[in-house]
């Protein structure tokens, strides 16, 4: 083995290089040891520890780079690891990293992927309406996912989109399906041909969610943000959007799916329901159904039911509104009779506890009808979580709300806020807890798993006390999903809790269990 | 050749402050990366240019979608004016007038987190950090923050392995407030490691920040930092390299780029920010920079929560003494 060295003066290579060289060369045959750094003094002392430092070290400098090796030169010469070292160099400027550049502003951004059509926001609030502005001037479509947006820049730059015919999907817009690409949270759905415009994240997921359970598939799925429907706003989004997927020839049927719009804003709607060419199902969570038939739309009682019914008008099937189970009647009474039993007298009391807003407010509509419910995100102001009484009632809440989320990320992406209110909303009175699992892009890896500690987590002190609780889940995700749809049920089945294959199921289950034990009580 | 104009997006404002004073400076490119730009002024002193969502004191961002390298050489030179710099060979512009300034030693007008806080955020950062790739110095983790014996070995690279006991001497040097030791050991670190910002300058760079953050809450408290960080700044500019150098003479005076200033201030100070966030925005940071700097601001953190504790721990006796019967006067 004999020493040898290279010397560049005044050369500067990043970290990174000098790294993966060093590897690099180090893996040739023939090289016993290799050393790569800048000149600096205790570099140098290493070399020399290591045996790799030689006479043509002295009057190196910090800002020189020296190659040090011992090689074998039966194996290798010096002139080929020099070589090595500037085809490596060379390698690197021609693929000269594009695959980690990060734009620092939209205009780089837009120049360093020419073609783009379309740009996602996610800046501070304050910030965002320029932003947005910038993109719509360039003529790119919108996808607004920061919120504390103010009411009057959002109208203002939603008028701007309308004007150049472009989208503005947002502030606080958090699911769209783009050509089939899902963005921020959204699932992994196949292609087809049901369009969709959303104003709530959650209950757009779980529409896209049970399309492609049934077999079908979305053609684009639209965002408006939460504040569109508003009278404010005026539905601007939300009428672009359903305008947009008339016209768009991969969309044979279109579903709307809101909260109940302001009633100026849902009359502009119903004027394009009653001219579109396509047909229209409209899931106003809660919403006018006679004005929905009225204007030749089909209204749906939950957003499962929005799917079965998109699906079979696709199909040209006949439909229904539809208000039971996968399972058997039967089977469902068993589950309910089996699990009512586990439960001790004093035990009454419902833990709903939601990541997805949209699919916390489906619940309370359901579950509202029979049961006095405790929310964060009321139905009525005298239902506000802040006048539960004192002796306890039955709680929803939205964790997702911006009170749960200051200073952390939404319960979607981490499961921590739902695990200590698992801790300190679920005593010894809980009877029935109910969950969503929300798989697909944005959320969690394992929510699953989460769910399932914290219930083995609450099973483990009740039983202390002799006690059991009823838990009961619906999985929005798909098999596509990377988190997998059905190795989360299996997660969850294995912790003991009874899983449905829709909110709205999930939720009928729940209703039908706290009946039953009211009667008992 | 075809110009390029570039828009600056933001400027540091001691860079404002040198254009200000020293109109019409030429400078030459000192180093081009695919990221950034160094332009050496006055032989010592580096402007340093990118096109990434970060900017270094003496620094700007432009608008560039392009990789520097395709247009840039070592050795062009530049002529800096207040609202332009242009290359001499009509290479480039970076039109600096619509910029937004950006502070480089600002001081959050935030709650301090107390000791214990810290600790919590160390212990967080140090776990997430041990589950990145362990390169440069990161093999140390574990020992520098007390989780494996001094007398095991050290696994890892080479340099990691050559430097594990100067290393751990100089924090523990430091906290025990050893002065005279920290600072003879720090010459066995400074300008030791790979690359253009040797790993042992980003993990002291840390130090430095957190020593003039320390002394600037409590001002007089620690008399010896300003003597300590200038004299690493002195020794590296002849111990590192230049770029380094530069790195560590604003680092002594509480100056660091912006992610790195951020992931500081959320430490110290009682923000909203999450740490884990912002310190993976450090960690992208060359091969190993990012990470050999969250070492040091682990271990520096140490220091400065021990002296917190011990400042809490003051104040407890205080209150106490406070609370103490009091003689009744005579009558």
């Amino acid at each position: 083995m004999t020493l040898h060295t290279s010397i560049k003066r005044n050369a500067y290579y990043d970290s990174v290089t000098l790294m993966l060289l060093s590897r690099e060369l180090q893996k040739l045959e023939g090289v016993e040891d290799v050393l790569v750094g800048m000149g600096t003094d205790l570099n140098l002392d290493l070399a020399k520890d290591l045996g790799l430092a030689s006479g043509e070290f002295d009057g190196l400098t910090p800002n020189d780079l020296f190659i040090a090796a011992k090689i074998d030169e039966a194996l290798i010469s010096m002139k080929e690891i020099e070589d090595a070292f500037i085809q490596y160099l060379n390698k690197s400027a021609e693929s000269d990293g594009e695959e980690d550049y990060q734009p620092p502003s939209l205009r780089s951004a837009v120049q360093a992927l020419p073609g783009a059509n379309m740009v996602l926001v996610s800046v501070p609030g304050q910030f965002a309406a320029a932003e947005v502005e910038e993109a719509l001037d360039a003529g790119l479509h919108v996808m607004l996912f920061s919120d504390n947006v103010s009411v009057e820049d959002e109208l203002r730059l939603k008028q701007k989109a309308v004007e150049k015919g472009l989208l503005m999907m947002g502030p606080d817009c958090g699911t769209a399906i783009i050509n089939g690409k899902p963005l921020c949270f959204a699932n992994v759905v196949r292609r087809g041909k049901i369009g969709v415009v959303g104003a709530s994240g959650t209950g757009t997921q779980e529409v896209t969610v049970q399309v492609h359970k049934l077999g079908e598939g979305l053609s684009q799925v639209i965002g408006t943000g939460g504040r569109d429907l508003k009278e404010q706003i005026g539905g601007l989004m939300m009428i672009q959007g359903f305008e947009s997927l008339i016209s768009d020839p991969e969309t044979a049927l279109i579903v709307l799916i809101s909260k109940p719009p302001a009633p100026s804003v849902a009359e502009k709607i119903y004027q394009i329901a009653k001219t579109s060419p396509k047909p229209v199902v409209i899931d106003f969570i809660g919403g006018d159904r006679a004005a929905i038939e009225a204007a030749g739309a089909i209204p749906c009682i939950s957003l499962e039911d929005a799917a079965q019914k998109a699906v079979k008008v696709l199909r040209g099937q006949a439909y229904e509104d539809f208000t039971g189970f996968s399972l058997p009647e039967e089977q469902i009474d068993q589950i309910g009779e089996k699990e009512v039993a586990k439960l001790k007298s004093n035990q009454t009391e419902l833990r709903a506890l939601f990541t997805g807003g949209t699919l916390a407010d489906e619940a309370m509509k359901l579950l509202g009808v029979h049961h006095a419910i405790y929310s964060n995100i009321p139905l009525s102001p005298e239902m506000a979580i802040e006048n539960l009484p004192a002796g306890g009632g039955h709680i929803c809440l939205d964790l997702g709300e911006d009170q749960f989320t200051r200073g952390r990320p939404h319960p979607m992406i981490d499961p921590q806020t739902r695990t200590e209110f698992f801790r300190s909303h679920v005593d010894e009175k809980t009877a029935v807890i109910l969950v969503d699992v929300v798989l697909g892009f944005g959320s969690y890896q394992d929510p699953a798993g989460a769910v399932a500690d914290s219930v083995r987590e609450i099973r483990q002190r009740l039983s202390t006390q002799g006690k059991d609780v009823v838990v009961i889940a619906s999985v929005c995700g798909t098999d596509l999903d990377s988190q997998d749809l059905n190795k989360s049920i299996k997660t969850l089945e294995a912790a003991g809790i009874i899983v449905l294959p829709s909110n709205a199921q999930a939720v009928r289950l729940t209703d039908l269990v706290m009946q039953r034990i009211k009667k008992g009580a | 050749m075809t110009r390029k104009e570039l828009n600056a997006i933001t400027l540091a404002d001691d860079l404002v402050e040198f254009l200000g004073d020293h109109p019409r400076q030429l400078a030459s490119v000192h180093s081009v990366y695919r990221h950034a730009v160094n332009l050496l002024i006055r032989e010592d002193a580096l402007i340093t240019l990118t096109n990434q969502d970060d900017i270094m004191p003496m620094g700007l961002t432009v608008d560039c979608g392009l990789s520097f390298v395709e247009f840039i050489r070592a050795g062009d030179k530049v002529v800096l004016d207040l609202d332009r710099f242009t290359a001499a060979n009509g290479s480039f512009t970076v039109n600096l007038r619509d910029a937004s300034i950006w502070q480089t030693w600002s001081m959050p007008n935030l709650a301090l987190r107390p000791a214990e806080n810290i600790a919590q955020i160390r212990l967080k950062l140090s776990r997430w950090l041990a589950q990145q790739p362990a390169e440069g110095l990161l093999p140390l983790l574990p020992r520098l923050t007390r989780q494996l014996a001094s007398s095991k070995p050290v696994l890892g690279n080479i340099y990691s392995r050559y430097i594990a006991d100067d290393l751990e001497a100089f924090t523990k040097a430091v906290n025990t407030s050893d002065w005279e030791r920290a600072m003879s050991l720090a010459d066995r670190l400074i300008g030791f490691g790979m690359g253009s910002t040797p790993a042992c300058d980003d993990f002291l760079a840390a130090y430095l920040v957190v020593f003039n953050i320390a002394d600037a809450l409590n001002q007089g408290q620690y008399p010896w930092v300003r003597e300590f960080n200038q004299t690493i700044s002195r020794k590296a500019k002849s111990c590192t390299t230049l770029i380094s150098a530069n790195m560590l003479r604003h680092a002594a005076d509480g100056k660091i780029s912006r992610s790195h200033q951020r992931l500081i201030h959320t430490c110290i100070f009682n923000n909203q920010d999450d740490p884990v966030d912002l310190a993976g925005m450090v960690f992208q940071h060359g091969a190993t920079s990012g990470g050999d700097f969250l070492m040091g601001l682990i271990c520096a953190l140490e220091w400065y929560q021990n002296t917190l504790t011990n400042t809490e721990k003051e104040g407890e006796r205080a209150r106490v003494d406070i609370h103490e019967p009091q003689p009744v006067p005579g009558i």
